[in-house]
């Protein structure tokens, strides 16, 4: 299924076309939201709220964008919304750990210290200000263009270039410290 | 820099995401709550439907969806004339100004099909029927 049969699909029956969407990008998406709040139970209940969204929007979608940047635009600004929200400010506080314990590491040293340093980098990234963790999540995991990311950010490209710089050199900075 | 960033995803993968599974019963949950929103908005469309047999302004719904006990519209009054203008352009309801410039919706025959359809499909059709066969 690509993105055009979704736009075609969504027309003809839109819950069993949410089914799909959701076999496709509910991993994703649940990724994506735990990115940005960092807690396993929210990332949880704003993915549900986000298809709930996706599929009361789902008329809206022209098929001008790809839909999966459509997708990510609506997750993206719900969990932004979360993370401005009074209850996220005020309830809840949202204790990142970093799951070291449960990786799985073959004895051989040199996976070890791999596996290390990858954990190092990954939470790193997490630990980025939202606007700098959100570029390089999008650019580097999601593999998405600038342009792309623009229009999921609602911001401008050249923002995008300047905080995406910005932020490699945080990360760089971090990196070094640890 | 760019070297050790090339493998963010797999190292995401390993440490941050590991514990993330989108489940079975997340994707249920959000059935049901995707049929709860389309049957609240079955209900809400139904007592516009319903309210508007004879010609009323958004202003008047309003107060009507109120005092049946409709809280949606309460502090999101904007919303309501989308629903009117979505619902206008299924034709299911039409809409004119007088003189005076106010607009006035009423419903149209697709609409008191369609509000019968939905009398029968939902609770508070039932509801509505069950209270006039008890007076």
């Amino acid at each position: 299924m690509d993105d055009i049969t979704v736009g075609i699909n969504v027309s003809e029956n839109a819950a069993e076309a949410i089914d799909e969407i959701m076999t496709r990008y509910g991993q994703e998406i649940l990724q994506l939201a735990f990115s940005y709040v960092k807690n396993k139970q929210i990332a949880e209940d704003l993915t549900q709220e986000i298809f709930v969204k996706c599929y009361k929007s789902l008329h809206t979608y022209s098929g001008k964008s790809k839909f999966r940047t459509w997708l990510w635009r609506i997750a993206s600004n719900h969990c932004k919304d979360y993370l401005k929200s009074w209850y996220n400010k005020n309830v809840f506080t949202t204790d990142y750990q970093p799951i070291y314990d449960s990786i799985q590491s073959e004895s051989v040293e040199q996976t070890v210290i791999q596996d290390e340093e990858d954990g190092q980098l990954a939470s790193a990234v997490m630990e980025l200000p939202v606007n700098y963790r959100e570029v390089i999540y999008l650019f580097y995991f999601e593999e998405m263009s600038i342009k792309e990311i623009a229009v999921v950010t609602e911001a401008k490209e050249n923002t995008i270039k300047t905080r995406l710089k910005r932020a490699k050199e945080l990360l760089k900075e971090r990196l070094e410290e640890m | 820099m760019e070297d050790r960033l090339s493998k963010l995803r797999k190292s995401m993968e390993k440490s941050t995401f590991n514990e993330l599974n989108f489940s079975e019963k997340m994707r249920k949950e959000i059935h049901k709550q995707i049929n709860m929103s389309d049957e609240s908005n079955d209900l809400i469309t139904l007592a516009i439907l319903q309210l508007l047999l004879h010609e009323k302004t958004g202003y008047e719904l309003t107060g009507l969806l109120r005092s049946r006990g409709l809280k949606k519209f309460e502090d999101n009054e904007g919303s309501l004339y989308t629903m009117l203008h979505t619902l206008e352009q299924k034709h299911l309801i039409a809409s004119c100004w007088n003189e005076e410039g106010a607009k006035f919706y009423q419903i149209t025959d697709k609409g008191r099909k369609y509000a019968r359809r939905l009398e029968k499909n939902t609770a508070s059709g039932r509801i509505a029927i069950k209270g006039l066969l008890e007076e």
